[in-house]
């Protein structure tokens, strides 16, 4: 199932692969002498990021919507993969790293905008296609639609950081801040950790049980045939389509070694919301003063607006993904079928920015790194999001399809 | 028998589900081919298809960025 694309040898695409390349070094050298050298590290995450989602399809907004609309679950499975894979990554760092570790993760109280943020965007997820990292990988990949369903984000992510100093009210006074390994040890709350995402694999499997035995059985033989793993390794240089599976893994260790090299795990959404509050500014409207933007004042009191790091990851994440897709021919621009699918993107769009800002994370930065970093928050954001997806799939299948 | 199902510009799962509504219809041998833009389609629909239906299922490229999938129901 895995194909092999030639590498796409037209003159016009190699010399914006060429371009793309020299840009990314170009912006990395000169963010890394003193201007920036946070966004070093994030763009260069950001476009292998980028690349890795073009490549391996990968579909976090599948994950959650595939079980009740299509009852499929291949994706939710690659998802908790890439989770278990993660929390050791992130506990491997700390074993590192330990007290030199800027942040211990991505650790957020549970409060009532867990709960809303994650039913909004989850439902969000559904009405629009896509997350906020797939809304980007398609952005590369020349989809117009996507561009709606981007100013759909910016414009709910505005509003989101706006509402956040109300929602804020709820995360002071009733919420706790659960790290599991401060409430457990290390070794037990990577032991519960690790049961639960087992737990939740073989749930996978609700309507096929006699798939269970197979798949683990596929999983232990696969290290019984080291050739294959070797040419299966040594293939992926050669641009080809990566597996799920292949895809979970390969985030899952891009993540560890972001977190090593920057001391924060991947995250998204904020980037966007500082690009928000950048274009706020110029339009005269005061956001400095907001709770959502007082709280990221940096250690010299400065807040940071465009020159966020993670802005500069999600640039990259276009980056990346638009040169994997030249890279295999893919790359191409199509323009929006319907005003109903630009006024889906737009309100589904605007649902994953307020979800994103008020849970303060995404799929990615809430879920995925919230929860590889042993944060109770990343699990009960994932279920609401799950709770989402399925009311949302609900009404898509009623009324849209 | 072979039947043409559009999926051009159509956001996920729709190409899916238009493709599982159409082989509903059809008896055993025939074929859809769906065609898509989406590159995800590549993985999922083949996945879907070949894996909890068990049909086989064939991808062609097009051209950049287009894909035709094509579907046999076998009962």
């Amino acid at each position: 199932m895995i194909r092999k694309y030639p590498v796409s040898k037209n003159d016009i695409n190699r010399f914006f692969r060429a371009f793309i390349l020299v840009c990314l070094l170009v912006i990395c050298l000169v963010l890394r002498t003193e201007i920036n050298p946070e966004a070093a590290i994030t763009t260069g995450f950001g476009f292998l990021f980028g690349y890795i989602f073009q490549r391996s399809r990968f579909c976090f907004a599948s994950a959650f919507r595939d079980p009740f609309m299509i009852r499929n679950t291949v994706l939710s499975r690659a998802v908790l993969v890439a989770l278990l894979l993660n929390t050791y990554g992130f506990a491997l760092i700390h074993l590192l790293k330990g007290d030199a570790l800027p942040v211990s993760g991505n650790i957020f109280p549970i409060g009532l905008n867990v709960v809303a943020g994650g039913f909004i965007f989850g439902f969000g997820m559904v009405i629009t296609g896509s997350c906020i990292s797939g809304c980007l990988m398609r952005l590369g990949e020349g989809h117009m639609l996507q561009w709606f369903t981007f100013l759909g984000i910016l414009l709910g992510a505005i509003l989101g950081a706006w509402h956040f100093g109300w929602w804020k009210y709820y995360l002071e006074y009733f919420s706790p801040k659960l790290f599991l390994p401060d409430l457990f040890g290390w070794f037990t709350a990577l032991l519960l950790q690790t049961l639960l995402i087992v737990i939740l694999y073989i749930l996978t499997f609700y309507d096929q049980k006699n798939r269970v035995t197979a798949d683990l059985r596929k999983i232990f033989s696969v290290r019984l045939n080291l050739p294959a793993f070797k040419e299966a390794v040594s293939d992926i240089f050669s641009i080809r389509q990566l597996s799920y599976l292949e895809g979970a893994v390969i985030l899952a260790i891009t993540n560890t070694f972001l977190f090593f090299f920057w001391g924060k795990p991947w995250a998204i959404t904020s980037g966007i919301t500082h690009l928000c509050g950048w274009l706020c500014i110029k339009l005269g409207i005061a956001v400095v003063d907001w709770p959502y933007f007082q709280d990221n004042i940096n250690s010299e009191n400065e807040l940071i607006f465009n020159n966020h790091p993670l802005l500069f990851l999600v640039i990259a994440m276009i980056a990346g993904s638009f040169f994997s897709s030249l890279l295999a021919d893919e790359f191409r621009v199509s323009i929006p079928k319907s005003l109903k699918y630009i006024l889906l993107s737009l309100c589904g769009g605007a649902m994953l920015g307020y979800g994103a800002n008020i849970a303060l994370g995404c799929n990615i930065g809430g879920f995925l790194s919230g929860t590889a970093s042993l944060s109770l928050h990343g699990w009960v954001l994932g279920f609401f999001m799950l709770l989402g997806s399925f009311i949302g799939g609900k009404i898509f299948l009623k009324f849209i399809v | 028998m072979d039947h043409l199902v559009c999926a051009m510009g159509d956001i996920c799962p729709i190409p899916i589900i238009k493709a599982e509504r159409k082989l509903k219809e059809l008896k055993s041998d025939e074929r859809i081919i769906l065609e898509t833009d989406h590159s995800c389609s590549t993985s999922s629909v083949i996945n879907h298809f070949k894996t909890k239906y068990g049909y086989p299922v064939e991808l062609i490229k097009v051209a950049e960025g287009l894909w035709n999938i094509i579907i046999v129901k076998k009962d």
